[in-house]
């Protein structure tokens, strides 16, 4: 490919815009009318968003695979108070990681950096089927790591508090059919004291967390 | 050697034909004698011999079986082995063709409810053009070069304000000795993807013809022309060069699969000429998960398995600007 390196005439300036062309028209092949999407987050409150990096380790390979970069929620739900751990993609807004926060995940650090962690799921519903997965999340600094590990354990505790009160929704998609994991008793006080910790984080939409 | 072949088999199981018959012939069960025919039409003059239950019906791609339920139970499969060139990547090889019955292909391919469009996505070997479609898939950035043989078909789902689309991708090989059935690919593609790298001036040169062959199949389709690799600091295909897509009316855009820059901007554009001008993507429905019921030696299963993990260092701790 020797004319691969024969230089292209430039004015030195690499910045310029590629010159957009007419459009053109192109009949719609579908006919489809506008409807409202459901986001399925209607009846939740954010308690905490942060952007992050999201991967998932593939076992076969032995790598870990980017997922997602985003905006990561943790979400109450208003009837059941059991909180969700969502994370989307930026821009196409597909779902990269939807679980429920078990006290029983521990995060855990990646060959020692201060601003990520790793947990297992056994039930992580990104692709609308409960998938177990190994996820890494990375963030801007060790501040914002620390945030999270705190809500994320919050927000675990919260969960496990709730479980006895907690309406079945749907069928649990267990394969092990013995030992579940029982639930603790725990008083309603202690419930209302764990909810009491739980602040609504208040940051304006798309605000980046200082790196 | 039978990887080749079942790649093959794939791209023309799926292919439009197969869907122009289903829309000419609207039998409700066809006879074998007719799907002879139609193979013998595409294929002229081959000489096929009928075969049952082909033991490989297992190890076809699951998206091509949208639900479960789906049951395939009879299977058309032609076997012929001419040495027609622009057919096969070497001569001798045998090719196999499958086809469902019209009636369980309407129930498995047509009955659903997401409108789907064919993509062609072209363009010069190592451009990106899987890795920009695994991007899309499962977010994973793949770093490691394998050359596409023939084609993969895969479905892209996206959630706009008209509702959730699909894109079925027919991601093509770039590489001229592995492209196989060529523009047999292109048949009734609905729009497409041409893709250069703007770090290697070659593959810039070669857009033209690949928008020559792929418009001589499919004609005045809606064509994004994307310059991917933008985020390599040495470009070597400058903006002001791109002046193809003005002459022929496409749209352009830089993108790159690495840092996602630009990286929805393809199927938007495509999605609003193909539905609406006024179409958005929107929030995908998050289902509510539930709890899983674990068996406590599982996790521990699991958590022993996590050390690994732990161990293993996470990528492009560098590359974060974007978080």
């Amino acid at each position: 490919m020797a004319d691969d390196d024969r230089e292209e005439p430039t004015t030195g300036d690499d910045k310029d815009e590629v010159v957009e062309s007419n459009d053109v028209h192109f009949e719609p092949i579908v006919k489809l009318n506008q409807v409202e999407v459901k986001t399925l987050e209607e009846d939740e409150d954010v308690l905490f968003k942060i952007r992050a990096k999201l991967f998932r380790f593939d076992k076969p390979t032995g790598e870990w695979k980017e997922r997602g970069t985003g905006e990561v929620k943790f979400l109450q739900d208003r009837t059941t108070k059991m909180i969700r751990l969502l994370m989307r993609r930026d821009k196409t807004l597909k779902v990269c990681a939807n679980h429920i926060v078990r006290d029983d995940m521990v995060l855990q650090t990646n060959v020692g950096s201060d601003r990520a962690w790793v947990w297992n799921v056994v039930a992580d519903f990104a692709d609308n089927e409960p998938k177990p997965e190994t996820l890494a999340i990375r963030f801007a600094n060790a501040e914002n790591a620390k945030l999270f590990k705190d809500k994320f354990e919050e927000s675990g505790r919260n969960n496990a508090s709730n479980k006895g009160q907690t309406p079945a929704k749907g069928d649990a998609p267990s394969s092990s059919s013995s030992a579940a994991t029982p639930a603790k008793e725990d008083d309603a006080a202690k419930v209302a004291e764990k909810l009491g910790d739980l602040k609504v984080a208040d940051k304006p939409e798309g605000d980046k967390p200082t790196a | 050697m039978s990887r080749i072949i079942f790649l093959l088999q794939w791209g023309w199981w799926l292919a439009g034909n197969t869907c122009r018959i289903t829309h000419t012939h609207r039998q409700k069960a066809a006879n074998c004698s007719k799907i002879r025919n139609m193979v013998e039409h595409f294929f002229g003059g081959f000489k096929m011999t009928l075969l049952r239950s082909p033991p490989w019906v297992s190890t076809l791609p699951k998206c091509l079986f949208p639900s479960r339920s789906t049951q395939i139970r009879r299977w058309f499969v032609f076997r012929h082995s001419s040495n027609r060139r622009d057919c096969l990547p070497k001569s001798g090889i045998q090719l196999t063709f499958c086809f469902l019955t019209f009636s369980q292909f309407n129930s498995t391919m047509e009955n659903q409810d997401i409108p789907t469009f064919k993509l062609v996505l072209v363009g010069d070997g190592s451009t990106g053009k899987t890795t920009f479609v695994k991007r899309h898939i499962s977010g994973e950035f793949e770093r490691k070069y394998v050359a596409t043989i023939g084609v993969e078909v895969h479905p892209l789902l996206f959630h706009t304000s008209f509702g959730a689309i699909k894109f079925n991708v027919w991601d093509t090989a770039g590489q001229e000795k592995f492209g196989g059935l060529r523009d047999g690919y292109y048949i009734q593609g609905q729009c497409a993807v041409i893709m250069f790298d703007v770090t290697a001036r070659v593959t810039y040169k070669n857009v033209p013809n690949w928008y020559r062959d792929l418009t001589r199949v499919c004609e005045h389709i809606p064509i994004v022309l994307c310059g991917n690799k933008v985020d390599v600091k040495d470009r070597k295909v400058k903006a002001k060069t791109i002046t193809f897509h003005r002459k022929k009316n496409l749209q352009y855009y830089d993108i790159s699969a690495k840092s996602n820059y630009n990286f929805e901007k393809p199927f938007l554009w495509l999605a609003k000429k193909l539905i609406d001008p006024s179409l958005e993507f929107v929030s995908m429905p998050a289902l509510k998960p539930v709890e899983a019921t674990v068996d406590p030696a599982l996790i521990q299963q699991y958590e022993a398995e996590l050390e690994e993990a732990r161990n293993t260092a996470i990528p492009d701790a560098d590359d974060d600007e974007d978080i």
